[in-house]
């Protein structure tokens, strides 16, 4: 069985670092995109595990990109994390709305982050370090 | 009145004299013939009676031998003295056993041959006899026995005399009616002539008596009549000394005295109306007066009304061409003008514009356009001196005036005289001029006027003007307003990316993710990390505030428990509690029910004076408390830190403030959190105060409705 993999759409480069640095000690398989988008393509050609999306993506946004998603059968049933910035009351209903299965507010926690994933899709025991 | 009616007025109080004395007359009168015919009906019976008994009685004694011994012959001589007597109708003798022994008189054929009743004794009663009435009077036949010779001897009567007697018959003596009651009707015949002779009598002498008393009556009413009509020299011949000539006296008393009054009056009348005379021209001379003021009061009202309009229209509307042109509208009702135009000098201070006209054509216009303008005080243009001098100019006759520029224009236009007023004070770039058709000076109460509405209007141009500009500015300040909330968010996204690496590297590297970090390299980077928690801090806070001063947060309404809410709070700060060292404890009644807010911002309330209380507390305890108290849930903080002065509480609120600017330095924080937990707190329908004692401690406190409405920042 091959190991889970986790879609990251995130247009900052440092970020996408940070996400890779988080999930380097786990067993998951990490993708990136830079924008909605590339996002899309990603997710309907890899069929990733979980999906990380940012809220604000260039070219298409991530509550746009969720809705698409949720919308394919391919993608119906992905948990998507949406990752919101607190800019406006309401980000979070609308990524919620949109589809998301959870949502994490920027500037998260490491930690924080990753026990979401793992309560999400719960990593493959005995494979990774 | 009418005579008829005034006559039968009278004749109806004769008529009632008259007829109120006849009837006790008439009553009177039958009354006694009544009783006369009475008294001697019953006079006539009683002899009547009387005489038949006598008769009935003596034929009784006169019968006995006759009876006793049946002998007819004996009878009829005694009968024969009875039917002597004219009345009696018939006579019969009767038998002890009933048989009739004789019978004697006219009408004895008519009587019925019975016995018709007992006859041993006394009586008399009405019988009829074929339709005939008589009066049967009864009379007993005794036959006396002789004394026995014992009642001789012995002198004594052995039986009573009753006994002695014995009833051998009975005579039946009828005497007929019809005598009797000819004689009543004779009678009641005469008493009737006699009372009916009386009556006429009586009333020929009550018609003369009334006649006698109402005929002065009719007299005086006459005479009244007459006075009333105004013959008041009319005497009423007094003839009787009784009430009514005491009456008729006094009436003419009266008419004389009336007389003298009616002719005061009529003197009285006459100075009345001259007076009334005299009253009519004053009163008409004063009318005359009020009306004149009352023109001229319309008139001050009527400029009143004008300014207020102008008022109302510079107050209304902020368009510059609208509230020219009702100015010029107005300036031309004050002044009785034709026409009406406002004219502004250029910036360069050489041409004339025209801002606003009534009445003037086209070519005028045109003329006044491209003439050249200056502000001249000597100038023969009356606009170019107003400018200069700021003062009204007036041409009384443009036909005399030359150097007027556009004169021939004017006169064509039948324009004759022009009163130009300056709009502001010398220097002003703005005309008004007022033209009029008749040739002449207005007065000064109507120059004085068009001068404060041509002042006034100075104002409203500017307003117009300004509003213009600001009209502006507010849409620029829409737009800018429409872009904030981009703005905010575009900023929070640009400053969370990079802080989100930072923090979240720093994490890793702290957790060692990177390898094995050294004891001295963890003070740094915890400081980092405290650094960039703070950073945030300030970021979220600014932005919060941003958003509601924006009025652009709207709390998430939804239920929420408060234990719940409060140990969110306990738990995001019980590390930093725990690091100072501080007793952190919570007290929220079991019993409480569901609330209904924003729960979010209820955590960022309490943990902002949460927060402050663990900053300003060195040592001892800080407790977050919640209950319920009339309907409204009261959050409670209190800490035994430094507390705040007095006359600092009220402040504490404001943005940016901190009891002490050093204190934020000291403690951190970024001095926004009392300030939006307020705002919060006043969202939800709340408020938020506090109370502390400097060394001693400090206690915040907030309430809010335990359901909240919907509620907006504003």
């Amino acid at each position: 069985m091959s190991a889970k993999t986790i879609l990251y759409v995130e247009d900052n480069e440092v970020n996408r670092r940070l996400v890779q640095d988080i999930l380097r000690p786990t067993s998951y398989k990490l993708l990136e995109a830079p924008d909605g988008e590339s996002g899309m393509a990603m997710a309907r050609q890899e069929h990733p595990d979980l999906i990380l999306m940012d809220v604000q993506l260039p070219k298409v946004s991530g509550i746009e990109a969720t809705r698409t998603l949720r919308g394919e059968p391919g993608t119906a049933n992905t948990p998507i994390i949406a990752i919101t910035s607190f800019a406006l009351a309401g980000d979070e209903q609308k990524a919620l709305e949109a589809g998301a299965t959870a949502y994490m507010a920027k500037p998260y926690s490491p930690r924080d982050l990753l026990g979401l994933i793992r309560r999400l899709l719960p990593e493959d025991q005995g494979s990774g370090g | 009145m009418s005579p008829r009616r005034r006559f039968r007025g009278f004749s109806s109080f004769r008529t009632r004299v008259f007829w109120s004395v006849v009837p006790i007359v008439v009553s009177f009168l039958v009354f006694q013939a009544w009783m006369n015919i009475r008294e001697h009906r019953r006079l006539v019976t009683e002899e009547f009676e009387k005489r038949g008994r006598a008769l009935a009685a003596n034929l009784g004694f006169a019968s006995e031998l006759g009876a006793f011994s049946e002998d007819t012959q004996l009878l009829a001589v005694a009968m024969r003295g009875a039917l002597r007597n004219p009345d009696v109708a018939y006579v019969i003798v009767h038998a002890g056993d009933g048989r009739i022994l004789a019978t004697g008189g006219r009408q004895v054929t008519v009587v019925a041959q019975s016995a018709g009743g007992p006859i041993d004794r006394t009586q008399s009663r009405h019988v009829e006899h074929a339709g005939q009435r008589f009066i049967e009077f009864v009379s007993p036949i005794v036959s006396e026995e002789t004394q026995t010779p014992d009642e001789v001897l012995m002198g004594t009567r052995i039986r009573p005399q009753t006994e002695r007697e014995k009833v051998i018959g009975g005579v039946r003596v009828g005497l007929a009616l019809a005598g009797v009651e000819e004689q009543v009707r004779a009678l009641a015949k005469l008493w009737g002539g006699i009372t009916l002779a009386f009556l006429m009598v009586s009333a020929v002498v009550i018609y003369a008596f009334s006649r006698r008393i109402t005929k002065p009556v009719k007299q005086l009413t006459e005479q009244a009549q007459k006075i009333a009509d105004g013959h008041l020299e009319e005497q009423i011949a007094v003839q009787s000394r009784d009430e009514i000539g005491q009456l008729a006296t006094a009436f003419n008393r009266m008419t004389g005295s009336l007389q003298v009054t009616m002719t005061d009056r009529a003197q009285a009348l006459a100075e009345l109306q001259e007076l009334n005379r005299t009253l009519e021209d004053r009163i008409r001379q004063r009318t005359l007066e009020l009306e004149e003021r009352g023109v001229a009061l319309e008139r001050s009202l009527e400029d009143v009304r004008a300014m207020g309009e102008v008022s109302r229209a510079i107050g209304s509307s902020l368009d510059l061409g609208e509230v020219l042109d009702t100015i010029s509208t107005h300036a031309l009702h004050l002044a009785g003008a034709a026409a009406c135009g406002i004219f502004e000098l250029d910036a360069a201070r050489e041409h004339l514009m025209v801002v606003s006209s009534v009445g003037l054509d086209e070519q005028i216009l045109k003329i006044l356009e491209g003439a050249r303008a200056s502000a001249e005080a000597g100038s023969d243009d009356p606009i170019a001196r107003v400018l200069a001098i700021g003062q009204p100019v007036q041409i009384p006759d443009l036909a005399v005036d030359a150097g007027v520029p556009g004169q021939k224009e004017y006169l064509q236009a039948g324009l004759r005289a022009l009163l130009a007023l300056p709009m502001g004070s010398a220097g002003a770039s703005h005309v008004m001029v007022v033209y009029r058709r008749e040739p002449g000076r207005l007065d000064e109460r109507a120059v004085e006027l068009l001068s404060t509405l041509a002042n006034q209007s100075r104002v409203a141009i500017d307003n117009a003007r300004l509003f213009k500009e600001l009209d502006g500015k507010s849409r620029q300040l829409e737009a800018a307003s429409r872009h904030k909330s981009d703005f905010l968010a575009n900023v929070s996204h640009e400053l969370r990316t990079p802080m989100n690496a930072i923090l979240g590297f720093n994490e890793l590297i702290l957790d060692q993710a990177y390898g094995p970090i050294s004891k001295d390299m963890r003070r740094p980077l915890t400081d980092i990390q405290q650094s960039g928690k703070h950073l945030l801090r300030v970021i979220n806070d600014v932005l919060d505030l941003s958003k509601i001063e924006a009025g652009r947060m709207q709390l998430v309404l939804g239920e929420y428990a408060v234990a719940d809410t409060v140990a969110a709070v306990r738990a995001s700060l019980a590390s930093l509690a725990m690091e100072k060292g501080l007793e952190f404890v919570t007290s929220v009644p079991e019993d409480l029910p569901l609330a209904y807010g924003d729960s979010k911002r209820i955590v960022q309330c309490l943990t902002n004076l949460a927060g402050n209380a663990l900053k300003f507390t060195q040592k001892g305890r800080v407790e977050i408390g919640a209950e319920s108290v009339n309907g409204e849930l009261r959050f409670r903080v209190s800490d035994t830190g430094i507390g705040i002065p007095r006359e600092r509480i009220g402040g504490l609120f404001a943005e940016f403030q901190q009891a002490d600017a050093t204190i934020a330095r000291d403690f951190g924080g970024t001095g926004l959190g009392l300030s939006i937990t307020k705002r919060f707190v006043e969202m939800h329908g709340g408020r938020v105060w506090a109370e502390s004692e400097v060394g001693r401690g400090s206690t915040f406190f907030f309430a809010i409705p335990l359901r909240a409405e919907a509620g907006r920042s504003s």
